[in-house]
């Protein structure tokens, strides 16, 4: 594919990249992701529903959701009931934290 | 995977790239909010652009899946696109409401569906309308 629109402005991302804060918020949000989709994914094993998971954890079905969704960072006392309830392991903690750096994509130009 | 924004020859512009110029928030928070935009389109592509729940999802009579993020506390922000050979395609963003209940909210958010669907055959029309993803 050949990029035939030369006259458009920067991208918004490349240009918010080139602030100094956005590795740091980068890396945070991908730490957000990884835990929303361990939450989601052990939600499921365990069969249960958004709206279950947060009447055992004393929280709403909001709050799971944008859990889940990587939108909001989570209270310590929230992560400790639901890593209680969906009985987190050490290779759940691992695929969260062991890869602290944001997420890259290996783009492949055609 | 690459990953190119939509660029519509009609309106001179790509829709999310737009969108994302235009987002009002503080300088710190819009930040905040493309880092996280940014980190979930890489995910997406790191899976091979395919449905990745609870990070995009698949949506119902349409070929095009959306990836969501929290603009506030009662909106989020809907950004749709679809694989293309190995190229993902952002097409359309645009914020919804956490509740509405008017037939004409319903309407609107079923409009920018419905374009998107226009600009999803449109790319397969002429796929070489895009810009690249930096």
């Amino acid at each position: 594919m050949k990029d035939i629109n030369k006259k458009i402005s920067t991208d918004p991302i490349a240009e918010a990249r080139k602030d100094k804060k956005f590795l740091a918020y980068s890396e945070e949000a991908a730490a957000r992701i990884r835990l929303g989709v361990e939450i989601y994914q052990a939600r499921l094993a365990h069969n249960l529903s958004q709206q279950a998971l947060a009447a055992a954890t004393k929280t709403t079905q909001k709050m799971i959701s944008n859990l889940e969704s990587g939108n909001v960072d989570i209270r310590n006392s929230t992560l400790i009931k639901i890593k209680t309830v969906l009985g987190f392991g050490a290779e759940n903690w691992a695929r969260i934290y062991n890869f602290s750096l944001p997420i890259k994509n290996n783009m492949t130009r055609a | 995977m690459e990953i190119v924004y939509y660029f519509d020859d009609v309106l001179v512009i790509c829709p999310v790239k737009h969108y994302l110029y235009s987002i009002k928030l503080s300088h710190d928070r819009k930040l905040r909010l493309l880092a996280e935009i940014d980190q979930k389109i890489k995910f997406v592509a790191i899976n091979n652009g395919r449905p990745t729940p609870p990070i995009s999802l698949p949506l119902h009579n349409y070929n095009f899946f959306e990836i969501k993020s929290r603009k506030d506390k009662n909106t989020v922000i809907r950004i749709l696109y679809f694989r293309y050979k190995n190229v993902i395609v952002l097409l359309n963003a645009f914020e919804k409401p956490d509740n509405y209940t008017t037939n004409k909210e319903r309407a609107a958010i079923e409009k920018y569906y419905e374009t998107t669907n226009d600009y999803y055959r449109k790319f397969i029309n002429n796929p070489n309308n895009y810009e690249r993803y930096q």
